[in-house]
Formats: structure tokens, sequence, C-alpha cells
């Protein structure tokens, strides 16, 4: 006598990529960009099960480290770089986008037309290698 | 009589409600993704209190952060709010030590459209 196998037809296949987050594609699970590396690392990938393929985003909640954009130096390698124990807030200056001006341009932010006394605090920044401090103002 | 074997072709939910999933072998396992509204996504490793960093998407409240922004470890993290509209960078090291002089370079920065200059000091 034959094997009795018994089948379920319902329910849903998985996507075709493991690690990956599946997302739905016309009624079928594919593979989206996002990728659960570790247990304590994601990132998106442009090309899913291809090892090291991590660009856009990184979660490194083991490090403490948090990247944004070409982080794979695709292109030009710009990108936020945020190290939590150290407390540095980096960006790629190598190939930080500036205009033809060679000006940072910012949106959104709100300026004011007057301020208090010197806070008696300097701002560290860090420009091509060489360290500068901005003198900070009270509210 | 031979063995009775009963196979299902359809795979499971992940364990965890509002938690994204992720295939492992063949089933799906809980990300460290949330969506508790459905509208939302944020990070949390091990869906534990001290797993929430890395990053918080709220349309609701105009607010993106990147980094420590629950302020789990030391608190290094970017918060766009664009209620604000405010951009907030914590974790940024400030000093009060030092002779601070002028280096005669200034940063030229535009906000709004609006060209600045800050005296950067050595």
């Amino acid at each position: 006598m034959a094997a009795i196998v018994i089948s379920s037809p319902g329910g849903a296949q998985t996507n075709p990529t493991d690690s990956v987050l599946p997302f739905n594609n016309g009624g079928v699970f594919g593979d989206s960009m996002l990728v659960q590396y570790s247990p304590t690392k994601m990132y998106t990938t442009y090309s899913a099960g291809t090892p090291g393929a991590e660009n856009g985003l990184i979660i490194d909640n083991g490090n403490g480290e948090y990247q944004f954009g070409d982080t794979d130096a695709q292109y030009t390698g710009n990108r936020l770089i945020i190290n939590s124990p150290d407390g540095e807030l980096a960006i790629n200056s190598s190939i930080i986008i500036l205009n033809a001006d060679n000006q940072i341009s910012l949106n959104g932010l709100l300026t004011s037309v007057s301020a208090g006394d010197n806070a008696g605090l300097h701002l560290k920044l860090t420009i091509n290698g060489t360290k500068y401090k901005i003198q900070l103002l009270d509210d | 009589m031979a063995a009775i074997s009963i196979t299902s072709q359809g795979a499971n939910l992940n364990p965890t409600s509002d938690i994204l999933p992720y295939r492992k072998g063949n089933q799906f396992l809980d990300s460290p993704l949330q969506s508790e509204s459905g509208s939302d996504i944020r990070s949390n490793f091990g869906n534990v209190p001290s797993g929430l960093k890395g990053i918080n998407l709220d349309p609701s409240t105009k607010q993106y952060s990147l980094g420590d922004w629950n302020n789990v470890d030391n608190g290094t993290a970017i918060i766009i709010n664009d209620n604000g509209p405010q951009i907030n960078i914590n974790g940024l090291i400030t000093t009060t030590t030092g002779l601070h002089t002028p280096s005669g370079t200034y940063l030229n920065l535009i906000i709004n459209g609006v060209s600045y200059h800050l005296n950067l000091l050595t």
C-alpha cells in the first residue's frame, strides 16, 4: 500500500531568500530590500542573498552603529554614521556633497533674530580633518 | 503498512503580533521591525524596552529618527521632527575647557536659502 499523503494547500509560501523580510508581491511573498542578518543587525540590500551587498540603511545594534546613505560606497559613499558607544555622529567628509559655493545647505531649520548670552560651551566640529569649535549662545 | 505523511504547503505566521517577519529556513520568524499602528515602523532588538533603538519612522507624529533615539545607551541620534520643523542631533560633545581663538575660517551655511557664516574657533 502506498504512503498516505495529506497535503494542506492553504497558507502562503515563504519568500525565496533566507533571512530576507518578505512583502506581498501580487499574492505571493517576494524578497523585500530588508535583511535580518543576525539577531542584532539589519540592513537593506541591493541584491538579496548576496553576502556583503548591504547598502542604504544599516542598523547594527550589536556595535551601536547606525548608517544611512551610500553605506557600501556603490556611488560616492555619501552617508551619515552614528556611533552611539563613542557618542559620535559623522558625515563622510571625503564625499559630502557641497554645492558650487562650498556651502552646506539646510532646509527646515528655524533661525532666530536674537540670542542669549555666551553659554560657556563650544560645539566641537571636524572639517576636512581640522578640529574647530563653534561658540554656543543661550536661547 | 506504509507511514502516513502529513505535509503542509503553507507557511505559518511569525510568532508575535505587530512584528514584521523574516524568512529563516522555511519559517517566518520575528524580525526587529515593529508596526503598532500599521503606519509606523520602529526597530526593537529582542522585543524588550532596552532593544528600542535603530530606526523609528512615525508619519503620524511626523518624527523620523535614526540611532539611539530612545536613549537606551548614550543617546546618539538624529531626529527629524517635521512638526517644528526641527532636526535634533543628540550626542554631540561640547566642551568648556581650553583657549578658543578665531581660526580665520568660517563655515559657510545656507539655512532656508539664506547664507550665513559661522566663526570657527581653534
